[in-house]
């Protein structure tokens, strides 16, 4: 394996061409997930036309460069805007944006900073090792029946840690799924709520969503307090952490660790789940629950590290089976087909150099957030310093062209500007809005994975539960949803 | 005693109508797909049925403890702060920036995102409270001449081009001359 | 080999004749398109061209979209921008590209599902009448897949022995749409074949692929040039080809017939196409950009490693409204048939 990362960091810093993409990734991930309205999927986006002139290893390096610095950048965002830059970074903002308003946005990003680094390479390394073992206990001990059992789980730690309470965070969960109800069902291709309106037929994609729900209610509630004559600039502190603070925080590090590479390495699902699982067991473990959503840095770091950590995870199944298990990953799938390349288990034996290029890319790409990240951190900061009625149109219209540019649908944008104002409407009201977004992204995979489960096992919920991850996962999701219930109905006597 | 207040029951009314016509609308493809037993209406009217009970639970909860924050959660903004209006001219501004994006969007299909984007621009500033009109166009022509540089010149991404004349034979216009510019820089 | 299986193209009937008239000159590859340079009508393309997609960029239309579009820029040196809008099954892309201005200027990616949605409903646009075929590039054939190292058949007569024992506990992998070539494919075979089989839809192909490989289902119904990578890594074997003759490289896969079930085969094609009233200058020049890049050097590699070269691929303007109207009467009867409700 070191010989392997040798050669791959060799090839990859022996070619100025490469370099220059490798800088440009970096580069680029991180401005395009730090800049609120648009993401790495934006950039990706774009890219993926032009990545036809370059090699397939360039390709390749250049979208997982993407995947690790976007991740990273888009806490940033997050913590500062209250703008996921993508769903992955949803639950970095629940304290990460306190912690800006608290005057401490420079100990949130410097956490993210460390903690994403920390994430991605130790991820990097458990890919690097275990791509191909890890990728065949996946594909024959996996399918529907435990992606669904998955979805199902993460579902119910959502909605048991977001919203006022248990009821608002199902009603919130309960909200996402109906709305991704709408477009063809998965099995028999029906239009289901199209309301006359054709475009509808495909459904409602989750990019728009995130951005309407984030991005644009934030401008709006913002705007609000501009014409009440409200408004405050955010605070800026370019305040890092110190070293002691982050070291008590190491067990949080590496339970997102694993959790996020748990998480990470299911084709289907990925680093969003993995946020909101390692933040989700962060509250759990915690003594100190309350302080959770206002602004502890130890919800930003388990966030932070867990999806960082997903994506070394996210492309061992890709690289060692073909499957994708997110929007960018499977954009990378693209980037492989312009090059007559298929992503699959023949990659390893065709083109290992192209495999251990990628790898190390990412292994570099990793420390350089440590690096680079501090640095770019503090330039955006200064975005801050923009008055706001210049600031918002950008952000509007940033975010409608990364909703049209997914799918090309104005669709899209319209969706994008009336979750905008939902989501406006909702955040006094104790619903939870990451909870709807998580609907609607695990909704599709949900459902599909819930039919195909069921015709595998031929209705029967017997030779369902007979399966061992399934059965553990269903009482897990039960089990939080119990406490959660319980929970709900003892607080009276606490109050 | 009741913790039930008119914003509570106007907040059930919402969610049980949102059931209800969803519920209704379902019958329009409640069609049986041959190979799968809950066909395409089974998982919607599912989740549809747990929104009502839920909705309910959260009514009886509302009723029973009061609509504070249960211990534990997380991910909602502690901000309580109420939200005044003194005057109606507010109220307008306020309805005006939530209504004028909507209405950018749904002009992309017919005017295209080149010929809409300027005057979009110039309405969300003015709506923020910029009066100086210098400023307004200024600003307005940075912005548009940022995102055409960066989206339409340097990464050629497709962006709605409108299809309503004159609106699509500026697009027409616009892309035509980035095609002359990439080929005499030779990009 | 080839020779023998050309010889016996004569049964078929006339839905088919055309794909294998055709075969003939597919497997000895000769452009049909004699001008390698053709002026631009007053000054079209000034500008780059976008073509629309209705499918992702991972797919089989995002691939032969991409592989097209660089053939024509590098014969025309006219830049081509793909607009991929999925969603729907195509309907999204295609009610996208019929609002859009028909000066020549935006085309049209689309396969076959053009076709039966106009069958099944024919307010839909008909693909030979509404749009003008520029070139279809792509026809195929669909196969049954078992994994390489199944013990539990070996072969399509086992294997209809193995799903009669299960009495309609085994699945096979397809894709969603009801009323789509797969599922309507798969409905000739189950009753000729008298079997019954779970069919479990997948409509992204690589869970559908994993589903197989990692042994969640019992077969997988697919065209070969998507599975290509599984077959050139013996992961997958095909054991029964849905077509009239055995294609060379599956010389040892039977055919359905000959495994005794008489039904015409339904096909998957992919081609491109531009308004029906773009201005016939442009159109002109377009069917000879589109015609003349399906022989590209690039373009005919992509169609090789695609198995898309095994039986005839190509039609012009005319071949492809020959085929698209074959395929929308065949459609309509087995929808009929089907009990579906045609408009």
């Amino acid at each position: 394996m070191i010989e392997n990362f040798i050669l791959g960091s060799a090839s990859l810093f022996g070619d100025s061409t490469t370099i220059a993409i490798f800088i440009f990734g970096v580069l680029g991930g991180m401005l395009f997930g730090a800049i609120p309205g648009v993401s790495m999927l934006t950039l990706a986006a774009i890219l993926l036309p032009f990545t036809a002139s370059l090699d397939p290893a360039q390709g390749v390096m250049l979208f997982a460069v993407i995947y690790c610095t976007g991740t990273y950048g888009g806490a940033i965002t997050a913590i500062l805007f209250n703008i996921p830059g993508a769903p992955e970074n949803a639950p970095t903002a629940f304290d990460g944006y306190p912690m800006t308003r608290n005057g401490q946005s420079g100990k949130a990003v410097g956490a993210a900073v460390l903690c994403s680094a920390i994430g991605g390479l130790s991820s990097a390394i458990v890919m690097m090792a275990a791509t191909e073992p890890l990728a065949n206990w996946a594909i024959s001990n996996i399918g529907p029946p435990e992606i669904f059992a998955l979805v199902f789980f993460g579902l119910a730690v959502a909605s048991s840690v977001g919203g006022r309470t248990i009821w608002k965070g199902w009603m919130s969960v309960l909200l996402g799924l109906i709305v991704a109800t709408i477009g063809q069902d998965p099995v028999g291709g029906i239009n289901r709520y199209n309301f006359g309106y054709s475009d509808l037929a495909a459904g409602i994609a989750f990019v728009p969503a995130i951005l309407g729900f984030f991005a644009v209610s934030e401008i709006f509630v913002q705007a609000e307090k501009k014409a009440i004559g409200k408004y405050e600039a955010p605070k800026m502190s370019v305040k890092f952490p110190t070293i002691l603070e982050l070291w008590a925080q190491k067990i949080a590090v590496v339970r997102s660790i694993f959790v996020g590479f748990f998480c990470g390495i299911l084709p289907g699902i990925g680093a969003t789940l993995a946020a909101f699982m390692g933040y989700g067991e962060a509250v759990r473990w915690s003594k100190n629950k309350e302080s959770f959503g206002k602004g502890n840095i130890e919800g930003v770091i388990s966030s932070e590290t867990a999806n960082n950590a997903a994506t070394g995870a996210a492309m061992i199944p890709l690289l060692a089976l073909g499957l994708p298990g997110g929007a960018l990953t499977a954009m990378m799938v693209a980037v492989f087909q312009m090059h007559d390349l298929e992503p699959g288990p023949m990659v390893f034996y065709n083109s290992p150099e192209l495999i251990w290029i990628v790898f190390s890319a990412m292994f570099y790409a990793n420390l350089s957030i440590l690096f680079i990240g501090l640095i770019e951190t503090k330039t955006i900061l200064y975005l801050l310093k923009i008055p706001f009625q210049f600031l918002a149109p950008m952000i509007l219209l940033l975010a409608s062209i990364g909703s049209y540019i997914g799918r090309g649908l104005v669709l899209d944008v319209m969706v994008m500007f009336i979750a905008g104002v939902i989501g406006f409407l909702l955040r006094r009201s104790g619903y939870s809005i990451p909870g709807i977004v998580l609907g609607i992204i695990l909704g599709k995979i949900g459902e599909q994975n819930f039919a195909q489960g069921m015709q595998m096992v031929h209705y029967d919920i017997l030779e369902y539960l007979s399966r061992p991850i399934c059965l553990l996962l269903i009482v897990a999701g039960f089990l939080t949803l119990l406490i959660g219930v319980y929970r709900a109905l003892s607080y009276s006597m606490k109050s | 005693m009741s913790n039930i207040r008119r914003v509570h029951i106007v907040e059930a009314v919402v969610w049980l109508s949102i059931v209800l016509i969803f519920y209704f609308f379902s019958f329009e493809f409640d069609q049986e797909i041959e190979i799968y037993k809950y066909g395409a209406t089974g998982w919607p009217r599912s989740i549809l049925i747990l929104l009502f009970f839920v909705t309910l639970g959260n009514f009886l909860h509302i009723h029973k403890k009061g609509s504070g924050i249960q211990l534990g959660r997380v991910g909602i903004s502690d901000e309580q702060e109420e939200i005044s209006y003194d005057d109606f001219n507010s109220i307008k501004k306020l309805i005006a920036i939530l209504i004028s994006p909507l209405i950018f969007a749904l002009s992309l299909k017919p005017v295209g995102f080149y010929s809409a984007t300027p005057f979009f621009i110039a309405v969300i500033i003015f709506l923020l409270g910029e009066k100086r009109i210098k400023w307004i166009i200024s600003i307005t022509l940075f912005i548009y001449f940022l995102l055409i540089l960066l989206f339409m010149v340097v990464l050629n991404a497709p962006l709605p081009q409108g299809n309503v004349s004159p609106f699509y034979d500026f697009s027409a216009l616009m892309l035509t001359l980035n095609t002359n510019l990439h080929q005499s820089l030779n990009f | 080999m080839i020779k023998n299986n050309l010889k016996s193209l004569g049964r078929i009937s006339l839905a088919i004749m055309f794909i294998i008239s055709m075969a003939n000159v597919a497997i000895s590859f000769e452009c049909k398109v004699k001008k390698s340079s053709m002026g631009k009508p007053s000054g079209f393309p000034s500008r780059a061209l976008t073509m629309i997609v209705p499918y992702g960029p991972a797919g089989g239309s995002g691939q032969i979209a991409a592989a097209m579009a660089e053939a024509v820029t590098s014969l025309t040196g006219v830049s081509i921008n793909r607009d991929h809008k999925p969603g729907g099954s195509g309907t999204v892309g295609m009610t996208a590209y019929m609002s859009a201005p028909s000066d020549g200027y935006t085309v049209l990616e689309h396969i076959d599902d053009a076709s039966s949605a106009h069958a099944l409903d024919s307010s839909r646009p008909n693909p030979a009448v509404d749009l003008i075929p520029l070139v279809i590039s792509q026809v195929t054939f669909s196969q049954i897949y078992i994994r390489t190292n199944e013990t539990r058949y070996n072969d399509w007569k086992s294997f209809v022995k193995w799903v009669k024992a299960q009495n309609g506990k085994s699945t096979i992998a397809n894709v969603s749409k009801e009323g789509s070539m797969e599922r309507v494919t798969m409905k000739f075979i189950t009753e000729a074949a008298g079997i019954k089989i779970q069919q479990i839809s997948f409509d992204k192909g690589a869970p559908r692929y994993g589903a197989l490989l990692g042994g969640q289902v019992d077969a997988l119904f697919e065209q070969p040039g998507d599975v290509r990578k599984f077959l050139d890594a013996k992961k997958f074997k095909p054991i029964l080809t849905v077509f009239n003759e055995r294609p060379g490289v599956f010389g040892n896969v039977p055919t359905h017939k000959e495994m005794g079930m008489n039904f015409e085969p339904l096909l998957r094609f992919r081609g491109f196409y531009v308004h029906a009233n773009a201005p016939s200058d442009r159109v002109k020049w377009l069917q000879w950009a589109f015609q003349r890049g399906y022989c590209q050097n690039s373009y005919q590699k992509f169609n090789e490693s695609k198995f898309m070269t095994v039986i005839d691929s190509y039609r012009d303007t005319a071949g492809a409204r020959d085929l698209i109207r074959a395929s929308i009467i065949q459609y309509r009867n087995v929808y009929k048939e089907m009990g579906l409700n045609v408009k």
